[in-house]
């Protein structure tokens, strides 16, 4: 015999072995990816937090480790192909040290397939270095103890599904030895003034790990040696269950109670084992004090049991037996998964019953928290039950069954999960799908009775796979298919003002104007003016001015100081003026206290020039303030027109508004100076460039709208304005935001285009409607004089305005801009 | 005799099954009568369990139609399986189960006597019933799979290869059985390699060879007309030719100065014809048994395994 043929054909062998572990999680690290997907940024991207799909990358090689360990030793053993390869021509010892060099070596090359994954996610920026630092230093080593702890147990049981579920329990030994160590000796855990936790952590897997190699290698070896008589004859006569004479003379059962009886007693040693996994997890709970911390142990052991559902037959086809014997499926069906789920039931109930709040180890919970939430994990059990069971027909291995139950299950809840919360599906909806699995088992257990797991099989259970996937979705893709669209003649027409200004026009920087403390004082409501230089605000959202906002709204009382000698207000209109030289790029509508006040300047001091008599310096004053207002509320318009925001635009609108009607007050000429109002003039009566600047800002708006990716449960900008949010979950809210900015845009560019007033009240009002802004009453300018008003100086007192925003084109093509062009042309005229 | 008793048990017509790069079973057509014992020879991967496998429902037949009881396989296989007793070539049993446990486990499902004929079967075949089935030998499980399937009295068993690791003493208690069970009016449909036994119980026997039944004959006709011709001749170049109808041959083998052939129905005057042919020596004819039969069938007309 060629000794070193013979070796490699086994070590090919024992890989070989390995294929369909190594596929299921090729498999679910895609689906995992996917549900983390779908959940958006907050799961998907490390941008706040820890990545689900990263963490569950990093799972792989412990999943690997426990199942190599599993089913290189384990699955032999249920299959009975242990002793065939007992029989070949090889040792024992060279057979366990087969399994266990090629367990170590799939467990490096699945490492450095993570390892490239993590080192890819590293340079995309989406690793915490931190985290991750902390994480690898651990877990390499914790898999490897996973892998000859998982090998020892399954030489030792003779089980697959026994040593799988021995593993669990097994996995927390470095960490409760590490626990125990740091509870007999604390003062170990500091080392001039570092937490050594890790180091023992390290040194205490290293050591089980030596120790489980050192099992896996003497049982192993054990398993290959003649059994020993003693064992045997226990093996015939131990079991001191009834004789034949007993069997005589118990009652026949009824199909129904020999199915549930034969099931409970053929899966006896599992569902207690995993039963009392789920207690662990319970007590875990109990240890930390908080409800959800043995969470994971509680998923798994649920799965487990959904798993064991059908897998407790599939072990050496035993369903067989009563597939031979024409059982109902029905029959079969209801027997394999009531017990699991009474099991499962109880389970349940005693975990919520430890939950009553008044013992002592939750004394530190609040009872509503830990209500929800054990109710909550009550549920998620259930559906890992589910999911358990489903995967426990569809897998005919028991070892992938049991690794891929839980992971399924854990992302169908997180598919359900993210359905709600990104899809908007209803939490009913996402309820009633976790029936498909329950159908599907049902449906196709004469299949699985049968092993007739052909085309027709599968087809079958993609069909329940499709209706748990679909249907969920079904909410969302009725929202956005009913949800119209800009049509694409638009949105070329856009893109095309876009390159003509350039993309990054549409995030220039602009200019907050601001005004110096004191020198308007307003009410709590209207918050206080900002002190301090001018604010250069590149970020839309923080800049923009929204229809919410309390600040901009409703009545605001403004007090303005008495003229001191030293003319305070000239030189905050002087500072103003410094402002608007010292750029000049475009402002925007969060100064609007800037505006507001040269405004009222405006009135006050034409107010005071309109008055007769009064003192000479006042006289002289108000007018170089009037003028000074009405040249800055020209060169704000003009300012505010520069800029890519619609909320800028209809800010410009208002102040010349205010302007057209200071300019057609008699006198106004000779009050401001003849430049001064033809130059003011001038700007108002530019129809064509109040309208391109429009229809830049149009373009630009929606372009810079588009250009930021939509955060769920957070305002979205749309060229200064909110758009009002839009209902369903993260997704759907995205999507149908979109949309509706996309028609508001249409809407704005057709009333553009149309340039008129016929047909556009309509249109108007479906922009305000999707901007928010309906509800607010178009600006009506108010001025009244307050108690004060009879005193000796007439510019003593209380003004009332309404400053607030419109609304989205509220004032686009109103009659003001054909007073405007009409007083254009009587100021060309002589 | 009423209808339901004149209608075969088992009935196919141009059953076809294919496997990837494979055909499996070529249109096969068959009638099993009430009250036989009907024997399915055939070597191995001919198609006896792919045929038993359709029969209780456990595979889709490609084309073709089957009835059992009257009953279509495909859609009512469970009520085939309820009133058939079937054991298959590895049949399944609880190893956790004792004898008895299982038994009794097994009866819940059946008519009031399953336990009490299990039980008398089971002592029959000596299998103690405290036994785990885990521990029982393979002759034993055997024993315990037969006796279940033969607890409920079915009206038809089917077996695939049931006497397989049983000893010779309760092979022939087992044959016996069959026999007996044939009297009542009972069928047997059993598939088995063991031909020495086929020829002692067997009615009707078909030999199943790539795909297709070569012989399907009641044992008697086959015993008959079943012969082998050893032909000496004068010099081994000597050549034969074979005769045409009535006869039918199965095997042809060239043995030096001998030619030994296995045919059925061959008549008293193509057997003149080859004796007056020169270089015939001699011709000895004798009553093929039913394994040269099936040797025949199986190797073909140059003594190799036919095939594709």
């Amino acid at each position: 015999m060629d000794r070193g043929l013979a070796m490699r054909r086994l070590w090919w062998k024992e890989t070989r072995q390995l294929v369909p572990l190594a596929a299921m999680l090729v498999v679910l690290a895609a689906v995992l990816h996917l549900v983390a997907a779908l959940a958006g940024d907050r799961l998907f991207r490390s941008e706040s937090s820890q990545s689900i799909a990263m963490i569950a990358m990093l799972g792989m090689p412990g999943l690997f480790a426990v199942g190599a360990g599993t089913l290189l030793v384990g699955q032999e053993w249920d299959v009975r192909t242990m002793g065939w390869l007992a029989g070949l021509p090889v040792t024992g010892r060279e057979i366990v040290k087969a399994k266990l060099a090629v367990g170590l070596a799939g467990l490096v090359v699945i490492w450095a397939v993570v390892g490239v994954y993590l080192v890819g996610a590293w340079t995309m920026g989406v690793v915490d270095t931190e985290f991750w630092h902390d994480a690898l230093r651990a877990w390499p080593a914790h898999t490897v103890f996973l892998l000859f702890a998982a090998t020892a147990l399954a030489w030792r049981l003779k089980s697959s599904l026994l040593s799988l579920l021995a593993v669990v329990p097994t996995a927390l030994l470095p960490l409760a030895l590490v626990t125990l160590a740091m509870r007999v000796a604390p003062q170990a855990r500091w080392s001039n003034g570092r937490d050594t936790t890790n180091v023992w952590l390290l040194a205490a897997q290293s050591v089980c790990a030596l120790a489980a190699f050192g099992l896996a290698w003497r049982w192993g070896h054990r398993a290959f040696l003649p059994a020993r008589t003693a064992e045997s004859r226990q093996s015939y006569g131990a079991d001191r269950r009834p004789s034949r004479a007993v069997w005589n003379a118990v009652p026949i059962p009824s199909p129904y109670s020999a199915l549930f009886r034969q099931f409970a007693v053929q899966s006896r040693v599992p569902l207690a084992a995993v039963s009392g996994l789920f207690l662990v997890g319970v007590l875990v709970d109990a240890a930390v004090g908080f409800v959800g911390a043995g969470a994971a142990i509680r998923m798994v052991a649920s799965a487990w049991l959904g798993v064991l559902v059908f897998q407790g037959d599939t072990v050496g086809r035993r369903i067989a037996f009563l597939a031979d014997r024409g059982i109902e499926p029905r029959r079969v069906w209801s027997s394999r998964i009531a017990v699991p789920f009474v099991i499962l039931g109880l389970l349940v109930c005693a975990a919520l019953a430890a939950t009553v709040p008044g013992t002592s180890w939750l004394r530190e919970t609040r009872f509503a928290s830990v209500r929800m939430f054990g109710s909550l994990m009550a549920l998620a059990e259930l559906a890992a039950f589910v999911v358990g069971q489903w995967a426990g027909q569809c897998i005919p291995s028991p070892v992938i069954a049991l690794i891929a139950g839980p992971i399924l299950a854990m992302a169908a809840i997180g598919f359900s999960v993210a359905a709600q919360f990104s899809l908007g599906t209803p939490w009913w909806l996402a309820a009633i799908v976790y029936l498909a699995p329950i159908l599907a088992t049902r449906c196709l257990t004469r299949g699985w009775m049968d092993r007739r797991f052909g085309a027709s099989y599968w087809v079958q259970q993609s069909l329940f796979v499709s209706v748990f996937l679909i249907l969920p979705v079904i909410p969302f893709l009725n929202a956005v298919v009913r949800e119209p669209s800009m049509a694409g003649s638009i949105a070329r027409e856009i893109e095309g003002v876009v390159r003509q200004f350039g993309s990054e026009a549409a995030t220039r920087p602009s200019v907050e104007l601001v005004l110096r403390k004191g020198v308007a004082t307003e009410d709590t409501s209207d918050g206080s003016a900002t002190d301090g230089a001018m604010t250069m605000n590149a970020d839309p959202v923080a800049a923009g001015v929204t229809r919410r906002d309390s600040s901009a709204d409703s009545a605001s009382v403004n007090r303005v100081h008495p003229l001191p000698s030293e003319d305070p207000i000239g030189a905050e209109l002087a500072r103003i003026a410094e402002q608007l030289k010292s750029t000049t790029g475009p402002i925007n509508a969060a100064g609007y206290r800037v505006t507001r006040f040269v405004w009222h300047v405006a009135i006050v001091s034409r107010a005071h020039l309109a008055a007769n008599g009064g003192p000479v310096d006042v006289s002289a004053a108000s007018a170089r303030h009037y003028g000074q207002s009405i040249a800055l509320m020209t060169e704000l318009a003009q300012r505010l027109r520069l800029s890519p925001r619609l909320v800028e635009q209809d800010s410009a609108d208002l102040i010349e508004i205010h302007l057209l009607f200071e300019l057609r007050l008699s006198g106004a000429r000779e009050r401001i100076g003849a430049e001064q109002y033809a130059s003011s003039v001038a700007l108002l009566a530019d129809t064509a460039s109040r309208n391109a600047a429009r229809r830049r800002a149009v373009a630009l708006s929606w372009h810079a709208f588009q250009s930021v990716p939509p955060r769920a449960n957070a305002p979205t900008d749309l060229g200064g304005y909110s758009i009002a949010a839009a209902p369903g979950g993260g997704l759907t809210h995205g999507v149908l935001l979109r949309r509706r900015a996309g028609m508001a845009i249409a809407d704005l560019w057709a009333l553009l285009g149309d340039g008129s007033e016929s047909g556009s009240v309509e249109r108007r009002r479906r922009i305000n409607v999707l901007c928010g802004t309906y509800d607010v009453d178009a600006f009506e300018p108010e001025l009244r004089v307050g108690k004060d008003a009879g005193g000796p100086d007439p510019a003593v007192g209380y003004l009332i305005t309404r400053w607030e925003q419109p609304g989205v084109a509220r004032h686009w093509f109103g009659n003001w801009e054909r007073e405007a062009a009409e007083l254009g042309g009587h100021a060309d005229s002589p | 005799m009423s209808t339901e008793s004149r209608e075969p048990v088992i009935s196919v017509r141009q059953l076809a099954v294919a496997f990837p790069a494979c055909d499996v079973l070529r249109g096969i057509d068959l009638d099993v009568e009430r009250g036989t014992v009907f024997a399915l020879l055939g070597e191995n991967g001919a198609g006896k369990t792919t045929l038993i496998r359709i029969l209780t429902g456990y595979l889709k037949p490609g084309s073709g139609s089957c009835r059992v009881l009257g009953l279509d396989p495909v859609r009512d296989a469970m009520e085939i399986r309820r009133r058939v007793g079937y054991v298959s070539d590895a049949p399944a049993l609880y190893d956790w189960m004792r004898v008895g446990e299982i038994g009794w486990f097994a009866a819940a499902f059946y008519a009031p006597g399953f336990i009490d004929r299990y039980h008398e079967a089971v002592e029959r075949y000596e299998v103690p019933e405290d036994r785990k089935i885990g521990h029982l030998s393979k002759g034993q499980r055997a024993k315990v799979a037969l006796a279940l399937a033969l607890a409920h009295d079915p009206e038809l068993l089917i077996l695939d290869e049931p006497t397989s690791g049983l000893d010779p003493l309760v092979r022939r208690e087992f044959l016996e059985s069959m026999l007996d069970r044939v009297a009542t009016g009972r069928t047997v449909f059993l598939s088995s390699h063991q031909v020495a036994e086929v020829e002692r119980v067997a009615d009707t026997v078909a030999i199943l060879h790539d795909g297709r039944f070569r012989v399907i004959d009641t044992l008697s006709r086959l015993r008959e007309t079943a012969t082998e011709i050893v032909v000496s001749l004068d010099d081994p170049l000597v050549v034969l030719p074979l005769p045409g109808e009535p006869a039918e041959i199965l095997s042809d083998r060239n043995e030096g100065r001998q030619r030994r052939i296995v045919a059925r129905g061959l008549v008293e005057t193509q057997l003149d014809e080859w004796r007056a042919r020169p270089g015939v020596v001699d011709i000895r004819v004798r009553g093929a048994t039913l394994e040269e039969l099936f040797a025949a069938t199986v190797r073909g007309r140059d003594g190799m395994m036919t095939g594709n």
